[in-house]
């Protein structure tokens, strides 16, 4: 298939990051680093209460501290600052109000109640400890079994129950299948709550000129166009009068993919007090305030027949959403939902997803968001199948995958998987893992007393979001090209780049596109005053939507320099070829004419041909007619201490197909980090509340992230299946190997206890945790 | 967080039981405690400065006893706030001679914390609360050995 226009040179090259070089030296802006004159500082009172009335709020010792210039509460601002924004539309969902600033109730511990604002950080933060509030203690909802009995307290009496929404599905003949099928395999699933934790957290800056009547806010955001629209609406400032600007985002993973209350209170004091206000969250902010990711229990059945062919799935999802909601909460499960056959024909599927409302933080987008869900839930049911079967897990595998002739390929949840080709990509991993020869080392190293274990995980996933109809706020992504009067190339895009590397791998399309030098390519983002119009960089989308609208918008610059280079050489604009810096026709490359000639020709406009106005530049909006869906296979080769519960990977492979590679650098990159995070899922993450409401896990002392030394050496791969979703035939890495390593890890694992009996250990697999079941496994045995 | 522990006093229950709930012995006793003032029906106020996991902070809060029963029985009550967090439970204390002419002191009581003591400080609060109490009924048994006598009869 054509992909691309062009002798392609810098496509499919492994380019370092053009963005390193500011980071490593510490020369870029976060918003911390900016610094405007005048600047006042915020600070945030946060409850210490899950769930409780506020009975009094005394903010007046406050106020008298030398140096604070305003306190307000959520009384302040009730009328002037709307409900914090949820874009879901579900059919039936209750949407609770959400203030900025709590009013007569908290429902989590870290909801803002009172912000402060003064001269510096310090007396900001010294002036929370003198605001007093009363509060009473209400009944506090944390566990989700218990939070839909209907004895539960409520956490919103105007919606009589904590269940958010219910969404059902029924495909196929269910009931049939399970009363058919040789085997019914049941099992509880937990895909526990997690705590992104971003390297930097959120910060927020605004400033508001007077005179000119202009409101602009920097913030450490994904989506600084939707930011700009809601603050708009949530602080009632039109909309045309604001610049959102994303400068030096330190990573994100989803947490940043959000409007939250922060950004639109220090939005309306820099209004209301007519100087800079600056918000920098703290460590401890981040880990209460900041959205966590997954947090679902799932119950799943499956119906697979003798010879491993999986006929029927019945679950029913619960899907924490936390106290309210944020930009996206209750979609997220939702993906879980429609992802939940993964990679696999199964042609009956019955499912009830309920949302619930707990007395904790919000759950939204985090890498993978509803992905590592699913596909945890499939790919441990698969594994749990095959050891009931007594079957290789790859071989139930391959019994379940569509076929290559069967794309594009529609599961029963109505999602249709662009292109595939499963039994390549899986056999590619298996050879590079010598799968055969590796079970008989296994066995060989079993009676040597070793616990060794073989995880498999082949994933189907769900990215580059997407059509508009599936993407709430629309899918849609815009890009301009320019080419300055001396010939430099300006891309704009509206995506939102925070350590994917599109400064790099858009240029590189660019660079083959126009046929110049990567280092006359500027890619710009995050700014809503030089690119106007955006979406933002989350669900694996900037290369195939972005990648697209910025690869069509300079296309038509270029269609446009063809047709003046050919007025200028007397030439047919469609026999030019554009290479090295320079533009000829075909053949004739010694009478080639500059590429900055025809660009500054462009500009001085004194010999343009009658059709043409004057400039370079275009701007291409690309809606996408659907999904793409990458797809992967990785293997893991662990081995557990019996002694210590001490989890060894000896062997990572990950063989992924996202299409088309602009730069392998990065892809593997990706790759690497999205593995490091689904491992911590695996291994060592968990938000802990306790019964009371309360995070335990509130520092990066109780809450463990994997260092460097406990993520493995990957050994990385790829297949390329192009996806016809997009001219690049891309489908997006960003996050692969979070939704493929959680369960490959966790299959291992179990794999490795088999010989005990074990089944499933509930996730993270700490050390602790593992040695517990491999002492009750052999207290089992032995009895 | 539950609370139990078992500790003897070098004294008969009817000292020990005048250590437990007087308002003095009890300042005397509870460590990091800055006053105790009565503010009727067996409650007090209290000021307590204390230190769990680097993060100290001074305490006020109710402390109320309740279920008396002389020399046998009662509970502590205890509610607390500062800016590191609140802290709300009991304990259940229970005296009961030994043939030593010592007295048993048996607790049982639940301790809630919350705010940011509860998310830096709960790998170590369990310990930290063991080492108030040990260090609470040092001083209690303190007191016994230098032959502290029931206020009352003073």
């Amino acid at each position: 298939m054509a992909t691309l226009a062009g002798p392609s040179r810098l496509i499919g090259a492994p380019i370092k990051r053009r963005e390193d070089p500011r980071l490593i030296q510490g020369l870029s802006h976060y918003v911390d680093d900016l610094k405007l004159v005048n600047t006042l500082h915020c600070a945030f009172l946060r409850s210490d209460y899950a769930h409780a009335e506020i009975e009094n709020i005394d903010t007046e010792a406050a106020k008298r501290l030398s140096g604070v210039v305003t306190v307000i509460t959520g009384e302040d601002i009730r009328e002037k600052v709307s409900s914090v924004p949820c874009a879901a539309e579900i059919e039936g969902l209750k949407i609770p109000n959400h203030p900025a600033l709590a009013v007569g109730r908290v429902r989590f511990v870290g909801e803002p109640v009172a912000a402060v604002v003064a001269t510096d950080p310090y007396i900001a933060r010294d002036a929370l400890d003198l605001i007093e509030i009363e509060y009473r203690e209400l009944p506090v909802v944390v566990d989700m079994d218990k939070a839909i009995e209907p004895d539960s307290p409520v956490i919103f009496e105007e919606f009589g129950d904590n269940i958010a929404f219910t969404m059902p599905l029924d495909a196929g003949d269910v009931d049939k299948a399970f009363a058919e099928a040789d085997h019914v395999i049941s099992h509880r699933l937990v895909n526990q709550r997690l705590i992104p934790i971003a390297m930097e957290p959120r910060g927020v800056l605004a400033e508001y000129l007077r005179g000119e009547g202009t409101l602009t806010v920097w913030s450490s955001t994904q989506i600084p166009h939707h930011l700009k629209t809601f603050l708009s609406l949530l602080v009632d400032f039109p909309e045309h009068r604001i610049r959102v600007i994303a400068p030096e985002v330190g990573g994100a993973f989803g947490s940043k993919l959000n409007v939250y209350a922060e950004e639109a209170v220090v939005a309306y004091l820099a209004i209301q007090l007519g100087k800079p206000v600056k918000w920098i969250e703290k460590r401890g902010e981040n880990f209460t305030s900041t959205i966590h990711g997954r947090d679902q229990i799932n119950y799943v059945e499956i119906a697979v027949n003798n010879d491993g062919t999986i006929t029927g799935l019945r679950a029913k999802l619960l899907a924490n959403m936390g106290a309210y909601y944020q930009l996206l909460t209750p979609i997220i499960p939702v993906l879980t939902y429609l992802m939940i056959p993964g990679a696999y024909k199964i042609p009956n599927i019955k499912l009830e997803l309920i949302g619930v409302l707990t007395n904790k933080m919000a759950t939204d987008a985090y890498r993978g968001a509803g992905r590592p869900e699913a596909t945890y839930i499939i790919e441990r049911m698969v594994d749990l199948a095959a050891q009931k079967l007594g079957m290789d897990p790859k071989d139930i595998r391959f019994k379940n995958f569509p076929q290559p002739d069967e794309f594009p390929f529609e599961i029963p949840t109505g999602i249709i998987y662009d292109s595939g080709n499963y039994q390549e990509t899986f056999n590619k991993a298996l050879g590079i893992i010598n799968y055969d020869d590796l079970r008989d080392q296994q066995s060989a190293r079993r009676k040597r007393g070793k616990y060794v274990g073989i995880g498999i995980c082949t994933y189907a996933e769900i990215s580059g979001f997407g059509p508009s109809i599936g993407v709430a706020g629309g899918g849609w992504e815009s890009s301009t090209v320019r080419i300055e009067r001396t010939g430099k190339v300006t891309v704009l895009t509206g995506v939102s780049p925070h350590g994917q590397g599109q400064e790099t791998s858009f240029a590189q399309i660019m660079a083959d596109e126009l046929g110049v030098d990567i280092d006359d390519i500027a890619v710009i983002h995050g700014d809503t005053g030089r690119q106007p119009q955006g979406i933002g960089t989350f669900g694996s989308r900037a290369t195939p939507v972005g990648g697209t609208a910025m690869l069509i918008a300079g296309r038509q610059v270029k269609d446009k320099m063809a047709k003046l280079t050919a007025h200028l050489l007397e030439a047919n604009p469609d026999d030019l070829v554009f290479e090295n810096g320079k533009i000829f026709v075909q053949g004739s490359p010694a009478q080639a004419v500059e590429f900055a000639t025809v660009a500054a020709a462009a500009h001085n406009a004194v010999n343009l041909p009658p059709d043409i106005e004057p400039g370079l530049e275009a701007t291409h909006f690309f809606e996408p007619e659907k999904f793409t869906n990458p797809f992967g296979a990785h293997i893991a080769i662990v081995e557990v201490d019996p002694d210590t519960g001490e989890i060894d990977i000896q062997r990572y492979v990950a063989v992924d197909d996202i299409g088309h590679i602009i730069n392998p650098l990065l892809v593997t990159g990706q790759v690497h980090g999205g593995i490091a995070q689904g491992l911590g899922q695996a291994l060592y993450e968990g938000a802990v509340y306790d019964e009371n409401g309360q995070l335990l896990t509130g520092s990066l002392m109780d809450y463990a992230v994997p260092k460097a030394t406990q993520v493995p050496s990957v050994e990385n791969d790829y297949t390329v299946t192009p996806s016809p979703a997009n001219p690049m035939g891309v489908k997006g890495v960003g996050e692969t190997g979070t939704i493929a390593s959680t369960a490959c890890i966790v299959n291992a694992v179990v794999d490795a206890l088999s010989p005990l009996g074990v089944k499933d250990i509930e996730m993270p697999l700490t050390p602790n945790r593992v040695w517990q079941v491999i002492e009750d496994a052999k207290k089992g045995v032995s009895e | 967080m539950k609370i139990k522990g078992e500790y003897t006093v070098s004294a008969a229950p009817a000292r020990v039981w005048e250590y437990l709930t007087h308002p003095e012995y009890l300042q005397q006793c509870i460590p990091g405690c800055e006053g105790l003032k009565s503010i009727g029906d067996d409650a007090y106020e209290a000021v307590l400065n204390v230190g769990v996991a680097g993060i100290k902070g001074v305490y006020t809060g109710i402390v109320k006893m309740e279920n008396k029963q002389p020399l046998l029985a009662y509970r502590l009550v205890v509610e607390g706030a500062s800016k590191i967090g609140f802290i709300n439970g009991f304990c259940d204390f229970t005296l009961k001679e030994n043939e030593q002419n010592q007295t048993g002191v048996k607790l049982d009581g639940k301790l809630n914390v919350g705010g940011k003591l509860a998310r830096v400080g709960q790998r170590i609060i369990t310990g930290a609360a063991k080492m108030t109490i040990g260090k609470f009924f040092k001083g209690v048994e303190k007191l016994a050995k230098s032959g502290a006598i029931p206020l009352e009869s003073i």
